[in-house]
């Protein structure tokens, strides 16, 4: 009974995913974050393709640089836009691993090589100026601010480095300032959650004028305070990200459906294929039978998963090809249990009695014979199900099955075995799914044979 | 049971499996050949004259030559056309005089050898044409009947099919045989015990094991012992172990065994006690009881033969799934397998090595699923061979 509420369960979720992403995890399967890869279960991210305001009316002060009531042109956009940079340096690449550029103005404090990188940023570590800042981010910020100043300007080094530095503190990025208000639990050190949480309303900045078109509604091209709609909120990576910081709750959702989807679809190829085989070579018997019989006999010799192999190889690997291949080779088992069947029920007296009414051979076998068939069939398929599940991972483990960007447990576990020793929870969680629900399914394919099949014993 | 009809039982035997395997090879080869892409796509580097000879040692290519000696003046085809008959193919120079050469019969050209200014000797080859589908066919086919399976195209013609065969199948059949022997002594064991003790916390807990033996893939088995016994336990060498794709010591051949060996242990388990369960019911037991002999008698004297018969029914199959499922397992392990040629090969359009892998895969399976028949037929004098 537990087993069948699980196989459901994996249903539901599978089928669901659409919603489940939208609602649920928040992230879509494919949906990437670079500068979270690898991190373990908790973590929190502002999702891209789903992203929702948490509706607070206080971050628009923070974001209305000029205090003129909308956020919106260029300047501002701008500063908004560096200001997102700053933090994502700040953070994603900072914490003393970078090489930091030297200045004379620096204090020899800051340059003295920080403590290891224990992804927390401490105040001593946290830069005085844009030169104390991870290089590639020091000249970007370098070149866009010396744009803005008269060419004679320009050529006076020192001048302008005074100017640059003097825009940066004007972002609102003084050091204590800054610090003290991303530091909420006031311990004195910055976490990369505490950074995320300051940094999310900046974040829709990174656009430019993109975010600025999202909560838009007079189309003014401007935020006014009644059309602000907050800070974009964080969701959290469940069971944590993969190598390419992908939401693996949401792969594991999605690896359901298309795994579930898969194993029907092959099911269904295979019951189509070994119903009719059994059922005309049961019916038609002598020399028919006999032919299609020898036929199943030579392919059961076949290493199937061989020609799965094959298979795929030569036509390619798409998704299609792997459930036609799944079930080309699943139906000689059902072709064998229909025709036993077939043959016992063709000398019962309704058979007979329809033969005699002048029923045609084709609609006795199908209307009269195969319905009776039902129950086996049925365990039969049931059982099909999990072997095809498992089948499926096997050849995404081999590569040769679903591929990248889909997700499936296979291939998921593939990644996971990668990155075991670091990332333990990329093997576990889809080891789990994939576990469980063979297992479950197992144990309801047994059930449902106890069940239908009153000669067997209930032992 | 022995005498001249059994004779002819196991001659009817062992055609029915040259059949199988007979459709085993042609059944790939349609597969291989009807695929898009072909071996020598890759070898732009190689010059024509090295693949040529190549296809040919493989049966893909012939040698177009002329009957006399002269200087070519000019070649009038390329690399993949379609030739008719009766077409110029090239031009010789013999003494001055312009000699064209004629295409005998239709055909497409695979590769060009000569170039204009070349001195051609007769029947030296000027050009390669493409063998035709059954002809390529027929000539693999007579090869293998003779048990000449070929040269790999990865090695360049270097290495034979069966060189290859010779050195990883020793690794994957050891890996097999110690799977094998846990499946049956884990799984017949406890089967035997589940049976014995039917319905008790034995017996349900046994049963769950194997459920889970046999729910759990490979491809999480594998990783998760390697975790735990490698990574965290570090109870086994991981250099030098399964990292090096080494196949030396206990320490790396007992988790790919275990691995392999544990989900079929679960079959064999429930199996068993399905035998059990019938057996114990017979009057014979009740005899063997009533006589007072000790339950270990029992079981294993006389319970045991009539227990594992259907284990033995399943041993065929199993035995087939053990060489497949090993290629999951071998690539989890690195274990320096046949394996290796199973999609490698197939995937670089290795077209004589996987051949020579799947007919030995296909023979394998026949000859085991024969033995089991046999066994079968040995083990319950009642059954009948036909």
């Amino acid at each position: 009974m537990a087993g069948l509420t699980l196989v459901v369960l994996m249903a539901v979720l599978g089928y669901g995913e659409p919603l489940i992403e939208r609602y649920v995890t928040h992230f879509s399967y494919e949906e990437q974050h670079p500068e979270f890869a690898l991190q373990p279960p908790g973590t929190q991210d502002i999702s891209r393709d789903y992203s929702s305001f948490d509706g607070e009316g206080s971050h628009f002060d923070a974001l209305d640089r000029n205090g003129d009531g909308f956020i919106g042109g260029d300047r501002e956009l701008r500063d908004l836009y560096w200001i997102d940079r700053f933090f994502m340096f700040l953070f994603d690449d900072y914490d003393g691993v970078l090489p930091l550029i030297p200045s004379a103005s620096a204090p020899k404090a800051v340059l003295k090589p920080i403590v290891a990188a224990d992804n927390r940023i401490s105040f001593d570590e946290f830069p005085v100026g844009f030169r104390h800042l991870n290089a590639q981010f020091s000249a970007e910020f370098f070149d866009h601010s010396a744009d803005r100043f008269a060419l004679a300007v320009q050529q006076d080094t020192s001048r302008l480095e005074g100017l640059v530095e003097e825009r940066f503190r004007a972002l609102g990025l003084r050091r204590a300032d800054v610090f003290s208000r991303i530091d909420r639990d006031d311990d004195k050190n910055l976490t990369q959650d505490e950074v995320n949480e300051y940094r999310r309303c900046f974040r829709p900045f990174e656009k430019g004028a993109e975010a600025v078109a999202t909560m838009d509604v007079d189309g003014d091209g401007r935020i006014a305070r009644h059309e602000f709609l907050g800070a974009p909120e964080l969701h959290t990576f469940f069971l944590g990200t993969d190598h390419l910081g992908r939401d693996v709750l949401t792969r594991l959702v999605y690896g359901a459906r298309l795994s579930i989807t898969i194993a029907l679809l092959a099911t269904a190829v295979s019951f189509f294929i070994g119903v009719t085989w059994g059922a005309i070579a049961g019916y038609y018997g002598g020399r028919v039978d006999n032919i299609m019989m020898r036929t199943v006999d030579v392919m059961y010799g076949l290493p199937f998963l061989f020609i799965v192999v094959l298979l795929m190889v030569v036509f390619g690997r798409s998704t299609i090809n792997l459930f036609i291949a799944l079930g080309a080779v699943q139906w000689l088992t059902m072709s064998r249990v229909v025709r036993g069947q077939i043959i016992t029920l063709k000398e019962r007296e309704f058979v007979e009695a329809a033969e005699v009414m002048g029923v045609s051979r084709m609609r006795i076998v199908f209307r009269h014979l195969l319905p009776n068939t039902v129950g086996p069939v049925i365990v039969y398929s049931t059982l099909m199900v999990p072997a095809i599940i498992l089948e499926e991972a096997f050849l995404s483990f081999l590569g040769l099955g679903v591929q990248p960007p889909h997700a499936s447990w296979g291939l998921m576990i593939t990644e996971g075995v990668q990155v075991m020793e670091t990332a333990g929870w990329l093997l576990l969680y889809p080891s789990i799914f994939l576990g469980l629900t063979l297992f479950s399914m197992n144990m309801v394919g047994d059930g449902i044979r106890d069940a239908l099949d009153p000669q067997l014993e209930r032992d | 049971m022995w005498g001249a009809p059994m004779i002819a039982i196991i001659a009817r035997r062992l055609f029915s499996a040259l059949v199988v395997v007979f459709c085993v090879f042609t059944i790939s080869f349609l597969i291989m050949r009807s695929a898009p892409g072909s071996p020598f796509d890759a070898d732009k580097a190689l010059p024509a004259a090295v693949v040529a000879n190549q296809a040919v040692v493989t049966g893909m290519a012939e040698p177009i030559s002329g009957a006399h000696t002269g200087m070519v003046s000019e070649v009038r085809v390329e690399k993949n056309d379609s030739v008719r008959a009766g077409q110029v193919l090239w031009v010789l120079e013999i003494h001055g005089e312009s000699v064209p050469i004629n295409a005998e019969e239709d055909f497409e050209v695979f590769r060009v050898v000569a170039k204009p200014g070349d001195r051609l000797a007769a029947g030296q080859a000027a050009l390669y044409r493409k063998t035709g589908f059954f002809r390529q066919y027929i000539t693999s086919l007579l090869s293998y009947a003779h048990f000449d399976f070929g040269t790999t195209f990865d090695s360049q013609g270097q290495r034979t099919v069966l060189e290859n065969i010779k050195e990883t199948l020793p690794v994957s059949a050891e890996l097999g045989c110690y799977a094998l022997f846990i499946a049956l002594l884990v799984g017949v064991t406890a089967g035997m015990f589940a049976g014995w003790k039917h319905n008790t916390i034995l017996d349900h807990t046994v049963m769950s094991f194997s459920m889970l033996g046999i729910s759990i893939p490979s491809i999480v088995l594998g990783p998760v012992l390697i975790f735990v016994f490698i990574i965290w336990l570090q109870w086994l060498p991981a250099h030098g172990g399964w990292e090096s794709g080494l196949w030396t010591g206990w320490g790396q051949k007992i988790l790919p065994s275990l691995t392999l060996g544990l989900a079929y242990a679960g079959v064999f388990a429930r199996l068993t006690r399905g035998g059990m369960l019938d057996v114990v019911r017979q009057d014979f037991i009740r005899t063997a009881r009533a006589k007072g002999l000790s339950n270990g008698t029992i079981i294993w004297r006389h319970a045991f033969r009539g227990a594992i018969v259907p284990s033995v029914t399943f041993l065929g199959p199993a035995v087939a799934h053990l060489l497949v499922g090993s290629v999951v397992v071998e690539t989890v392990f690195n274990v320096p397998g046949i394996s290796k040629y199973f999609v490698e090969s197939a995937l670089n359009r290795d077209y004589p090595m996987v051949m020579g892998v799947v007919v030995l895969y296909s023979t394998l399976l026949v000859l085991f699923n024969l033995l089991v028949d046999f066994a079968y037929a040995f083990l319950d004098p009642r059954v009948i061979l036909d």
